[in-house]
């Protein structure tokens, strides 16, 4: 084998983890930004229809996601990168008080949609950081400039909003790692 | 005269250790499936870099299926980069003038992040 063969594969193995990786985080973003958005839609019509229980439905978002991304992603325990495992904590805490969070607002009354948009928004830009993926970073700041928007607007208009944050930043982000894998 | 690492300067020995160096373990379902190496092949240069010392294995079962994990040792990250610099030296003046577009579509060594990340 000639060094330039060995630098090539090289290059080529790195390049492929180097896709495995962004795999790994581009259906997760995909498939909780679309269920999010989703499920908020549909709670924003229910609160419109002042159907009563239609806070409850938000727990869909775990109940379809959870299953979605296991099934979508499931080739995640083949390979385990320093980067993965450190998301993987991050957004484990992040789901715990998020989840928190959640049951909380059926007892004490605040502003759950601020608080879960921020969290989401940190968990996105921790992510972009961590894998060095700009794109990310930046599609996470939109999130930010949400959470104040959800100070001044309220009752079932915070919906809307909400949804186009997370769309803006988990889904674009996820379609465009899922295109730059082209390219790698 | 610089020498290469005869352990690590083959095929499919070098394209184990250049998935290892840069995740933290890796199933050898997902080392065969990068490779295109066939079980028995991949079996035989897992064990040798095992001997040298380069990688550990693991054998667990995730539930009831036996499960099969590599993971680079200290000594065999030492080792690739030893042989990354020495690959860099032997290639030396030609490397840097290199025509840049053969190397574009796979990117270079030099843009890669090869520490373990």
């Amino acid at each position: 084998m000639k060094p330039d063969e060995s630098l090539d594969i090289i290059a080529r193995m790195v390049s492929d983890t180097r896709r495995s990786v962004l795999r790994q985080s581009y259906i997760p973003f995909i498939v909780w930004g679309v269920t999010t958005v989703a499920v908020s839609i549909l709670v924003y019509f229910l609160s419109l229809a002042q159907y009563s229980y239609c806070h409850f439905y938000w727990f869909l978002i775990p109940l379809i996601g959870y299953p979605a991304v296991i099934v979508m992603h499931p080739r995640t325990r083949l390979i385990q990168t320093g980067m993965s495992a450190s998301l993987k904590s991050i957004w484990l805490m992040l789901a715990i008080l998020l989840v928190s969070f959640s049951i909380a607002s059926f007892f004490v009354r605040f502003n759950v949609l601020f608080f879960i948009l921020m969290l989401l928004s940190i968990g996105s830009f921790v992510s972009g950081a961590i894998i060095s993926y700009r794109f990310l970073k930046y599609s996470s700041i939109p999130g930010f400039i949400a959470c104040v928007v959800l100070l001044l607007v309220s009752g079932v208009m915070q919906i809307p909003v909400f949804a186009a944050a997370i769309a803006v930043m988990m889904i674009v982000p996820g379609i465009k790692m899922k295109q730059d894998l082209k390219n790698i | 005269m610089i020498e290469l690492n005869p352990i690590i300067h083959s095929q499919l020995r070098l394209s184990v250790l250049s998935l290892l160096m840069s995740v933290e373990e890796a199933d050898f379902m997902y080392l065969k499936q990068k490779t295109e190496a066939t079980m028995g092949n991949l079996s035989v240069q897992i064990t040798k870099l095992q001997d040298a010392g380069y990688i550990v294995v693991e054998k667990t079962f995730n539930g009831k299926r036996p499960r099969t994990v590599c993971r680079m040792t200290e000594t065999g990250k030492n080792a690739f980069l030893e042989y990354v610099s020495a690959l860099r030296e032997f290639i030396g003046p030609a490397f840097s003038a290199d025509k840049p577009t053969d190397r574009q579509n796979s990117g270079t060594v030099d843009d890669m992040c090869i520490q373990p990340c």
